[in-house]
């Protein structure tokens, strides 16, 4: 699904579907079109899938959903547009916090709460887009870091409102009936997660495929030409920034949902920069990244801490040798894949289409 | 009035091991490009170092001096075994592999010598110095700090200034292929650039350790608060990471004192907004001149 | 006497140079010309290091230096002043000038700064300022300044002309022929402004796409009217 800059020119739009020659082709032809029949596979996949698993396994499962969404914003962002986030953990937690809040003060349904949780996280990001627009590369990086530092900190000095250190608590929904009688809320938010990631990953790569995604990378490459031409720089920076943020945001509220409690303790500096590895580990830039980039967030650290569990006795010393191979994991895979697991698929894909193509 | 006075000591004792971590980070981004998240971890993990070398009974300043030479040589071989395969690849990748040594130090740090809060000696008293029968919130070892931060910068401004080596030190970080063309081993002095920057980090975690306590990420909020230094100050200008340090230490303490100490990270973020906002590159940064 | 044979480099799957051979007595200057994109820069870049060579030979003196590494070659004695005169801009005059000898132990670098200053006589006022306070110039005074600082055998230098006011090129060509001949030194002379160079230089060559296409005496070059149209156009 990811886009490069050398692109087809949209198709022409609104032409009268009677017109076309060839009208069913045509419309599987549109990349849109196809995108949604690939997501709506994927959703029943995904449901057979979870028949199959157990609790835990669809409880782990259900983690990566949330950060799969924040990364797709924070790739975006940073491989599209070229501007660093080190702050994205604190955009999840002002989505996380929205979802709680509106759960404890409103009735709100729950697809309100989840596009709220975008959409209030999304004015916020445009707010620091504004600033970040200022701003180049460690500046920006140094900036966002010190609000990812700083926001948590919110929530313990107005303990009333945001709950304090122990945080407060989040509702999971009940599944519909639907879903049959032996549905558990576990299997429920796992398929809520999943048409999430369904949809984002639908918009962004319809996006990247836009002008809009053109002018976000045209801003990446060359600031000043881009200036030059027309495109407003700053503006374009601020967009960029304000969509990264509803991603995150929304990753943010579902994040909520999965842990079933906000507290400052899962919004730390760590997250912000545990997301920006994944995010470059997983390859910058392309949606399919972010998939492998959540997947790394969500299952390399549990086997490392299986590897290290198995090699030593003592607890203390078994939970840092586990974050010690993570740490070893981060360098070694950029040391051996500087362009991220996307990049190595990619140049699996392209060496074997060469070696099919050369018998024939 | 006394509270003013002391809010302003204890920030600037804070504030010069900010700007110790802020040097640290200066003197690195100014010649590989790099933002060295690790120097928090390579700065606790000197002083572990030294706090098992006192816990042998070695004297204080030997173990001080050890815990150094260890910084320049961890510092040195990071960056000739492990940053320099990645640092032309791209920035965004030796940021990571910076922040993968950081969770690795780390952690071999809490592996090694376990991951409770420890004390660190101090070697000169915490409490308080009197004048005039009133109390001050600085002690003799915030004179201590003091001592060690000016020589310290001292013997950088020296060396920089009047040396032939840091001549070419400062001639590869800003023109690293023409210091080639005219006989600079460069690399070598990436190396040596490398390792004087995690002196300067091992020695902030000597100085931080006995207010902020020992364990394996203790470092973590002095890296994220001299980080911010070094970007109020400019990141290439070691000048700059002096007074970023400074105002720093000085804005948060007043900030922790009047309005709480829980909006100290808070009040970072705001003062580097602030900052950058009329200044986008830090307040003595020589980018601007170099564009002439 | 610095000899380069069948020089060959590439970027990536481009040939930037094929089997480029010339030679440079000492006192004489070799001129290389040809248009944009020929390969001019790259040939000096290749020689010294900065540029990886994909085949060929290239010695000083029969001290073969190919492959080594840029910073050795330098201290072998062949000096390159890059294009866009490459003075350290956040240094000042003198630091540059003493960079410029850094790694020679035996030389009085005070004694071949007051040399370097009576030479290029604009640079001493301004010793202590930082480069790029500097004119065009004067930047490049400094840098060739600079290059002579180590007392090199082989100086190649890239168009030493850019940018510069033709009165600011003519002088600096003739001191150039002055340095040259007093200093025994083998001078390389890349330049667009084939005009000028072969106003000092005693051989030229002319590249093309990577490849010598003339390879004659300076003088006979300038007055053949053929070849000047078809390559350097003037």
């Amino acid at each position: 699904m990811e886009e490069s800059m050398v692109e087809a020119k949209p198709e022409p739009k609104q032409l009268p579907a009677a017109k076309q020659p060839q009208g069913l082709r045509r419309l599987f032809g549109q990349p849109l079109v196809r995108n949604i029949i690939v997501g709506v596979v994927a959703l029943v996949l995904f449901y057979l899938l979870i028949g199959h698993l157990s609790q835990y396994r669809i409880y782990q499962l259900s983690q990566v959903g949330p950060y799969l969404i924040a990364l797709v914003g924070l790739s975006v962002l940073t491989g599209q547009n070229g501007q660093i986030s080190l702050g994205h953990g604190a955009l999840m937690a002002i989505g996380a916090w929205t979802l709680t809040l509106m759960q404890l003060h409103t009735k709100s349904p729950l697809w309100l709460m989840l596009i709220a949780s975008a959409l209030v996280t999304m004015v916020f990001g445009a707010l620091l887009g504004l600033v970040a627009a200022r701003l180049r590369g460690p500046y920006l990086a140094g900036a966002t870091l010190a609000l990812a530092l700083g926001l948590p900190d919110i929530t313990t000095r107005y303990q009333s409102v945001f709950g304090g250190y122990q945080g407060l608590e989040v509702n999971q929904p009940n599944a519909p009936s639907f879903l049959g009688a032996t549905a558990t809320p576990t299997e429920w938010l796992a398929i809520i997660e999943m048409i999430c990631v369904v949809v984002v990953m639908i918009l962004f790569a319809n996006l990247l495929r836009s002008r809009v995604g053109r002018k976000f990378r045209a801003v990446r490459d060359d600031e000043i030409a881009t200036q030059v031409s027309g495109i407003s720089v700053p503006r374009t920076q601020v967009l960029a920034f304000a969509l990264s943020a509803a991603a995150a945001g929304l990753g943010g509220g579902l994040f909520a949902l999965v842990s079933g409690n906000v507290s400052p303790g899962g919004y730390t500096v760590v997250l912000s920069i545990s997301l920006l590895a994944a995010m470059v580990i997983g390859g910058s830039g392309t949606l399919a990244g972010a998939v492998w980039g959540s997947l790394i967030m969500v299952y390399v650290p549990g086997w490392a801490t299986t590897l290290s569990q198995k090699l030593s006795l003592n607890q203390s010393v078994s939970a840092n040798l586990a974050l010690a191979i993570y740490g070893f994991l981060l360098v070694a895979i950029i040391m051996v894949a500087p362009v991220g697991v996307q990049g190595i698929v990619r140049l699996v894909i392209f060496k074997m289409r060469n070696l099919r193509k050369e018998p024939g | 009035m006394r509270n003013f006075w002391n809010f302003l000591l204890i920030g600037v004792s804070n504030g010069l091991v900010y700007s110790l971590v802020a040097l640290g980070i200066v003197l690195i981004y100014r010649s590989t490009r790099v933002i060295n998240f690790a120097l928090a971890a390579m700065a606790t993990f000197s002083t572990f170092i030294a706090a098992s070398l006192i816990d042998r009974n070695v004297p204080y300043f030997v173990a001080f001096l050890a815990a150094i030479v260890f910084g320049f040589l961890l510092g040195a071989a990071t960056e000739r075994f492990v940053m320099r395969p990645v640092e032309s690849k791209s920035p965004l990748n030796a940021v990571i592999v910076a922040i993968g040594m950081l969770i690795f130090l780390e952690a071999m740090a809490g592996v090694i010598w376990g991951a409770k809060l420890r004390n660190f000696p101090s070697h000169f008293s915490l409490i308080g110095l009197k004048i005039g029968g009133a109390r001050l919130a600085i002690s003799n070892f915030d004179l201590f700090i003091v001592t060690v931060v000016v020589v310290l910068l001292l013997a950088l401004l020296v060396l920089f200034r009047y040396t032939k080596l840091g001549l070419m030190m400062r001639a590869s970080a800003f023109a690293p292929e023409v210091a080639r063309l005219l006989g600079v081993r460069v690399g070598r002095m990436l190396t040596l650039g490398w390792g004087l920057a995690c002196a300067a980090g091992a020695v902030a975690g000597l100085l931080a350790a006995p207010k902020v306590f020992l364990f394996p990420n203790n470092m973590d909020g002095v890296l994220i608060f001299g980080f911010t230094a070094a970007i109020i100050g400019g990141l290439d200008s070691p000048v700059g990471a002096l007074v970023g340090g400074l105002l720093t230490g000085v804005a948060l303490s007043f900030i922790g004192g009047y309005l709480g100490s829980d909006l100290e990270n808070v009040g970072a973020f705001v003062i580097l907004v602030v900052v950058l906002m009329a200044r986008p590159e830090g307040i003595f940064s020589s980018m601007s001149a170099r564009r002439v | 006497m610095l000899t380069v044979e069948n020089l060959s480099a590439s970027y990536g799957p481009v040939r930037a140079l094929s089997e480029v051979s010339l030679a440079v007595e000492r006192s004489r200057i070799t001129a290389v010309l040809g248009a944009n994109g020929a390969g001019k820069t790259t040939l000096l870049r290749t020689l010294t290091g900065l540029v990886p060579a994909a085949s060929g030979k290239a010695s000083l003196d029969g001290v073969e230096f190919l492959r080594r590494p840029a910073e050795e070659i330098a201290r072998m004695g062949v000096a390159h002043v890059p294009e866009g005169r490459g003075v350290i801009q956040e240094l000042t005059v003198e630091e540059n000038l003493r960079l410029g000898a850094i790694w020679r132990r035996d030389i009085d670098v005070q004694a071949k700064m007051a040399w370097i200053y009576e030479l290029f006589e604009p640079l001493e006022p301004r010793a202590g300022k930082p480069a790029f306070t500097l004119s065009g110039g004067e930047r490049q005074m400094l840098a060739v300044g600079r290059a002579l600082m180590a007392e090199p055998k082989a100086l190649l230098l890239d168009e030493p002309s850019l940018g510069l006011a033709p009165l600011v090129v003519a002088s600096i060509m003739s001191l150039l022929r002055r340095l040259c001949d007093e200093q025994g030194l083998s001078v390389l002379l890349v330049e667009q402004n084939a005009r000028s160079a072969l106003s000092v230089a005693d051989d030229a060559v002319v590249l093309s796409l990577g490849r010598v296409v003339v390879s004659d005496a300076a003088g006979k070059i300038r007055n053949d009217e053929a070849l000047r149209h078809h390559y350097l156009g003037f």
